[in-house]
């Protein structure tokens, strides 16, 4: 089956494809009160949805737990200062 | 993330030639525009490269810095440029870019391993990997929007495009993500 027929379900006044559109903006808490209210009542009555759904906002919680801004290095930090510290380009 | 009143205290000291109050933006800064500069040029010496002309550059410019955006947006904006002239390699273009639905499906959308790229996203090193096969200014966005907690408008701002746009490649973005770890780290 093609996706474009897989994602047309309607349900809840809403297709899965509009509730795949809006997935990022629901994650990001960037809808508005009535869209987020439509979108959560077409995942609460489709298991595909729901599922997909679920498993993105887990992604992204992965991506900030994953992923750091580990301190640099002090070799590295030590030849930045070092390089700053030569330029004087600028009073 | 810091203090952006104390960001732009910092840079107007440095403006007016405080090097104590550049070493401090530095310090604040560094390690931030380091991890995004390797996540666009994907190498460590490149990254380093990036970010010493990241603040040799923002020392001689920081008399001419405006303050229509945040230091942050400033900082990153001059790493990104720095990044892509120092790394031009060639990205992947958008000739054959799939639709949001096959998008959704790769990512795992109906499928009954919904769960596998999440699973293998607890593995930092296959997570790299993954984001490893996204375009530069997709890997930017993830790396300004979900690590360094960038706003829409900011990230926005280093891109050089909408907050629409940021907001639809940061989308897409994840679910590319989504699909190559379900795929086991092919793209």
């Amino acid at each position: 089956m093609k996706p474009d027929a897989v994602l047309d379900d309607l349900i809840a006044g809403l297709r899965c494809r509009e509730v795949l559109a809006a997935l990022g903006d629901y994650s990001d808490g960037t809808l508005t009160a009535d869209r987020r209210a439509a979108i959560e009542a077409h995942v609460g009555a489709c298991p595909n949805c729901a599922a997909f759904g679920g498993a993105y906002g887990a992604l992204v919680t992965a991506l900030r737990a994953r992923l750091t801004t580990d301190d640099l290095d002090p070799d590295l930090e030590a030849r930045l200062q070092a390089r700053l510290a030569d330029d004087a380009e600028r009073p | 993330m810091p203090d952006a009143r104390q960001d732009r205290e910092l840079v107007d000291a440095a403006a007016a030639g405080d090097r104590a109050a550049f070493a401090a933006l530095v310090t604040r800064y560094q390690a931030r525009v380091f991890h995004l500069a390797r996540a666009i040029t994907r190498d460590d010496a490149a990254a380093e490269d990036v970010l010493q002309d990241t603040f040799l550059g923002a020392w001689r410019a920081a008399d001419r810095f405006r303050g229509d955006g945040s230091v942050a947006s400033w900082l990153y904006a001059i790493a990104r440029h720095a990044a892509f002239r120092r790394h031009r390699r060639v990205e992947p273009t958008g000739a054959d870019e799939p639709t949001l639905d096959q998008l959704g499906v790769a990512a795992g959308w109906g499928q009954p391993d919904v769960t596998a790229a999440v699973t293998a996203a607890e593995d930092r090193a296959a997570l790299e990997r993954a984001l490893a096969t996204l375009g530069a200014d997709d890997r930017a966005a993830i790396w300004m929007h979900h690590v360094l907690d960038l706003p829409f408008d900011d990230t926005a701002q280093v891109l050089g495009c909408s907050v629409a746009a940021v907001k639809s490649r940061l989308h897409r973005a994840r679910l590319q993500l989504a699909a190559t770890l379900r795929r086991g780290g092919h793209p």
